[in-house]
């Protein structure tokens, strides 16, 4: 028998804390690598598909505002030094209306005589363009399309099918011409992108011969940032040079506060977890006493012991962190799912890198020889008098006192980074291992608040659990270790869920309340949802707004485009819509009089996301460049107002101030309000127009259905993960109360002896367990509105977006009633077996 | 016999056990307990010496002393010629695995393990290799009667067969000495004296020093020494002919102890 042996019939003996041990290990890991995966797949989703659709141009050259120009500027980019090929094309919106629904598609105009510089088509069945095809195509012709080939699939769609298309010119009706292989530019969201000759795409857009896009192939050996400094400086003004996966840049800051909450749960999952190990493995050293002071007596030195236990961590760290990266690759499964939908965008498969994969091989076993790595020094230290005796003797015993103090300190340091964090001095990226490491002090620290909160505890409770809670609570207080240990557990999960919960729930409701000022409509007509990454929308005809002005019961139609540009550097969304100053001004301001801003908005000048405006330095009376058609321009600071678009890298201008200056044509979305008492009168003449033009109308309760379902499939994600902590947690429990039962038996055969009924054994049990859970409310409430109001004051200062902090009294209810439930139901197993025990065998127990 | 290969050569004159002045003391104040004040004794090598006295004498502590399960607040113990109270830890634990070997009341074998596991365990501990340890786990198992149950775990082997097989891995390491505390104590009068009767037969065949610490009168008798305590102190040493009933509360008049 080698010691292995030892190992793992140990483990095998206690089947209950071994699982217990191996979720913790799996949580922390499944929570690295889901987190990790799913951001990274999500992250650069975004600049990938754009970069595919690029082909080899490594350039691209694009209007700011991305609206249509000369395509005759391609010409003069092919003679740059370093520029192997300039071609032009068209890169826009559209909304596919097929028999299975709208769907959003890309569709990219390209010539098909000089495309073959840039991308290559991989035509799997039907035909490819033809070089030689006359331009302008004829306009009675369907334009023909090349679609991939699992798209067209799924829309039911076979070479020779017609298509429905809806653009900012009207509804048009293509013909499927050929269907790509899945690669190289075709694979673009999932294949929602269509090619058609650039012809065709002008006449689709209503562009006459402009382009919106010159596809720049570097030249063999030639310095892409070297090219890229010589076509700039060939523009003409209003143009600019960006690479083709630049256009992806803005899902990634809609991503980045997204990534930032997901960081966090998964730093405190694994603070959870490290915990539960903690938790398990001391009461494995605080069962096996005995044994191992038969071990160090029989001769193994303090070493082996520890060893012992070390080896028994790295057998579960092993098989734990096996089943957490399985459990991970699910999970990220779930939450790419989830992303998706919040992005509205389809993702592509799970981006696997070996990154979060070594990251969990080494966290798992690390994380459970750091989470026993106390239990098993205490277990060496075990003397070998126990063996003999049964003396709970142990050498060393400074250390755990030392221990509480410690914690203490460690979580005023966190608390005094989170400050730093609030006030800015501190960067956002440091909040996830601020906040674990104040969670993790707060554990340690745990200790010294118990023996009160006992007492405080066992009067309150007194009157309801009688002579069964004083025995109870005297059994809590008799092992201060085990109950902190356990109070621990249920601390963390109650920290969880309040902390979690009450920042995730005010962004909610901030998110709502943003919703609320400034979607303002009864309905709302637009081509297809918006995607929220890249704020990509169809653009809807210009004279659509006043056909749907002219129908009876409208009384105001506002137009909204999305319109990506630059400012002061940056990658951002311009607003337009008009403002009227006899109207409220649409928007959650931030900072600014209504009534200035209203005006200054009149007057030419813009009002910035806050997110922008803080991440710029700029504000009220400030003046922030713009890239428009005429080169660099300075608008005047109006006012700041929160905003989700983009991340709040947002600005808003008045419509016809951005017609002036960025180059647009169509709306991305009307939004429609109905006179007083005619709101079914509108309706019936919008859904005649939806069905003759094919675009999409949403009442605004189908909006908020919506944003709702977008929100709660993120909502869902947290709780799920909330449950999690709890069901570990009330394991935790069973194990303690397990273990007190164990130590009990005597007693409680003395306690049956003396005429105590079964029923009120197990009375005594569930007390200790509903002790345990009220012990662990108070400072798990405290702590978990203090994280919760840091969260909210760092997400405010990271994003320049400030939330209201509300303490959300339901959500600490809940997790009080949760806990104790929880703590409740633990106690039925301990319970049932310290009530079956047969008194004459427990009074003989050693 | 293989087990005991190394006692060939152990000279009887030599002392396996030397203890001089002796103290141990339990806590400060007003719980100060003075366990043992002043104990001398010696245990020749091939000795089966007995220690009795009433509860609270002090008999266990001198075992544990004398074992390197703790250590004395003054005084010496000297085990094969090594003084413990100068050893650190380790030392203290190499000297149980190889030195000394334990026999408790309630036999302490690891539930978990085989009963040739227990027995081995001493010397897997040490690092003996896996094929060596079970052929010597097996030969102690033979030598004390249990071998026909080597795979069994100690939930389904009979009290006087778990303490046979304690006794296995007691001498398993070939021990310099055997100490075993109450080694009757949790077993019937019947399995009580063949346990007694094998240790004697280990004590006279294979001249193992054994030290017992015992309440038992009968088991007493089978020793060749017999020491009493009382209140600390060795209270007499005679020889078990003079034992009688109870004597173990009675001192009998002094004799020389040492023959």
């Amino acid at each position: 028998m080698r010691m292995w042996a030892y190992t793992f019939r140990e483990l095998r003996r206690r089947p209950g804390r071994t699982v217990l041990t191996l979720l913790g290990i799996v949580i922390g890991v499944a929570a690295v690598v889901s987190v990790s995966v799913a951001s990274s797949t999500a992250g650069t989703a975004f600049q990938d598909m754009f970069a595919a659709v690029g082909g080899r141009a490594s350039l691209e050259v694009v209007a700011q505002g991305q609206g249509g120009f000369d395509g005759s500027v391609a010409a003069s980019l092919e003679t740059v030094s370093g520029v192997k090929a300039a071609v032009p094309a068209v890169q826009e919106q559209a909304a596919l209306l097929g028999d299975t629904g709208r769907v959003a598609v890309l569709v990219m105009g390209v010539d098909p005589a000089r495309d073959g510089l840039v991308r290559d088509f991989a035509v799997q069945s039907g035909a490819a363009f033809d070089a030689g095809a006359p331009s302008p195509a004829a306009p009675d012709s369907p334009p023909p399309v090349l679609m991939e080939a699992g798209f067209a699939r799924a829309q039911g769609l076979e070479v020779g099918s017609p298509v429905r298309l809806l653009t900012r010119s009207g509804s048009t009706e293509a013909v499927v011409r050929g269907l790509l292989a899945h690669r190289g530019a075709a694979i673009f969201n999932g294949g929602a992108v269509l090619f058609v000759p650039l012809a065709d795409a002008q006449h689709l857009f209503d562009m006459g011969s402009n382009v919106n896009t010159v596809a720049i192939v570097v030249a063999d050996g030639a310095e892409r940032d070297t090219v890229r400094t010589a076509v700039e400086q060939a523009l003409p003004a209003g143009l600019k040079v960006q690479t083709p996966g630049s256009r992806g840049d803005l899902a990634e800051m809609s991503l980045a506060s997204t990534q930032l909450g997901l960081s966090v749960v998964s730093g405190l999952s694994l603070v959870a977890g490290g915990f539960i190990i903690l938790n398990a493995f001391l009461m494995s050293v605080g069962e096996r006493r005995r044994q191992l002071a038969l071990l160090r007596a029989l001769g193994a030195t303090r070493r082996q012991v520890t060893r012992l236990l070390l080896h028994e961590a790295l057998v579960l760290g092993g098989l734990g962190t096996a089943l957490g990266l399985v459990a991970g690759v699910g999970a990220s499964v779930v939450l790419t799912g989830t992303l998706s939908t919040l992005l509205g965008a389809h993702l592509p498969v799970l981006q696997f890198s070996a990154r979060p994969f070594v990251i969990g091989a080494v966290l798992g076993p690390g994380l459970a020889l750091v989470a026993t790595y106390f239990p098993a020094r205490r277990a060496g230290r075990v003397t070998p008098l126990e063996g003999l005796v049964g003396d709970a003797q142990e050498s060393g015993g400074d250390g755990r006192r030392i221990v509480p103090y410690v914690g203490l300190a460690l979580t005023a340091v966190c608390v005094a980074g989170g400050i730093g964090l609030v006030t800015g001095t501190i960067r956002p990226s440091y909040g996830s291992p601020l906040f674990m490491g104040m969670l993790v002090g707060c554990v340690m620290a745990i200790p010294l608040v118990v023996a009160p909160l006992s007492r405080a505890s066992a009067w309150l409770l007194a009157p309801l659990l009688g002579v069964e809670g004083r025995l109870a609570f005297r059994q809590i207080d008799r092992h201060r270790s085990r109950t902190s240990l356990t109070v621990g557990v249920l601390f963390v999960a109650v920290v969880v869920a309040v902390s979690m919960g009450n920042s995730l729930l005010a962004n909610v409701q901030d998110t709502a309340d943003w919703y609320r000022r400034t979607v303002v409509g009864d309905f709302f007509v637009r081509g297809v949802m918006p995607d929220i990454g890249t704020n990509r929308a169809v653009a809807l005809p210009e004279n659509l707004g006043a056909e749907i002005a002219a129908l009876p019961g409208a009384d105001r139609v506002d137009a909204l485009r999305f319109i990506p540009a630059t400012a002061e550097g940056r990658q951002v969304v311009v607003l337009a819509r008009p403002f009227s100053a006899d109207r409220p001004l649409p928007m959650d301001l931030y900072r600014g009089d209504p009534e200035k801003v209203l005006a200054g908005l009149l007057r030419d000048e813009v009002v910035l996301g806050a997110g922008l405006a803080f991440r710029t330095g700029l504000g009220v009376g400030d003046m922030v460049t713009l890239q428009t058609r005429e080169g660099s321009r300075q608008f005047r600071v109006a006012g700041t107002t929160t905003e989700y678009t983009a991340g709040g890298d947002a600005v808003y201008m008045a419509w016809d101030v951005a017609k002036r200056y960025l180059d647009f044509e169509g709306a991305d979305v009307y939004m429609v309000s109905a006179k007083p008492g005619q709101v079914d009168t509108l309706a019936a003449g919008l859904r005649t127009l939806a069905a003759r033009d094919g675009f999409l109308l949403q009442t605004m309760d189908e909006f908020k259905v919506f944003i709702d379902g977008m929100i709660n499939g993120v909502l869902g994600f947290l709780w799920v993960l909330i449950a999690m902590v709890f069901v570990v947690a009330s394991l935790g429990i069973v194990n303690t109360l397990t273990m007190n039962m164990l130590e009990q038996t005597r007693e409680v055969g003395l306690l049956r002896a003396v005429a105590m009924t079964r029923g009120q054994v197990r009375k005594m049990v569930v007390a200790q367990a509903v002790g345990l859970g009220v012990i662990s409310l108070a400072p798990g409430a405290v702590v978990g509105i203090g994280i919760a109001y840091l969260l909210n004051k760092g997400s405010s200062v990271g994003s320049g977006q400030p939330v209201d902090f509300h303490v959300q009294p339901v959500l600490v209810v809940g997790s009080f009633v949760v806990a104790l439930g929880i703590a409740v139901l633990a106690a039925y197993l301990p319970a049932r077996r310290a009530a079956g025990l047969r008194i004459v065998e427990a009074l003989q127990y050693e | 016999m293989t087990v005991h290969a190394e006692m060939s050569g152990t000279p009887t004159d030599v002392g396996a056990v030397e203890v001089r002045g002796l103290t141990k003391v339990f806590g400060t104040g007003d719980t100060r307990v003075e366990a043992l004040r002043g104990v001398d004794l010696d245990v020749r090598t091939g000795e089966f010496l007995a220690v009795m006295g009433p509860s609270g004498s002090g008999k266990s502590t001198l075992l544990h002393l004398v074992g390197g399960l703790d250590r004395p607040t003054s005084g010496t113990v000297r085990v094969a010629g090594d003084e413990l109270s100068a050893m650190e830890d380790d030392d203290l634990t190499l000297l149980r695995r190889r030195r000394i070997g334990f026999v408790f009341q309630f036999f302490n074998l690891l539930p978990i393990l085989s009963a040739a596991e227990n027995v081995s365990l001493p010397l897997i501990i040490d690092g003996v290799r896996e094929s060596e340890a079970t052929r010597r786990a097996v030969a102690a198992m033979e030598l004390v009667g249990v071998a026909h149950r080597a795979g069994h775990r100690p939930g389904s082997l009979s009290g006087g067969e778990q303490q046979r097989v304690a006794i296995a891995r007691a001498l398993v390491t070939d021990p310099v000495f055997l100490l075993a505390d109450e080694p009757t104590g949790n077993l019937d009068s019947t399995m009580g004296d063949q346990v007694i009767a094998l240790l004697r037969r280990v004590c006279d065949e294979h001249r193992q020093t054994i030290m017992m610490v015992t309440h038992d009168a009968r088991a007493a008798e089978t020793a060749d020494r017999l020491v009493t305590l009382r209140d600390g102190l060795v209270a007499d040493r005679y020889a078990p002919s003079a034992t009688t009933e109870g004597a173990a509360d009675t001192p009998p008049p002094p004799t020389d102890g040492l023959t």
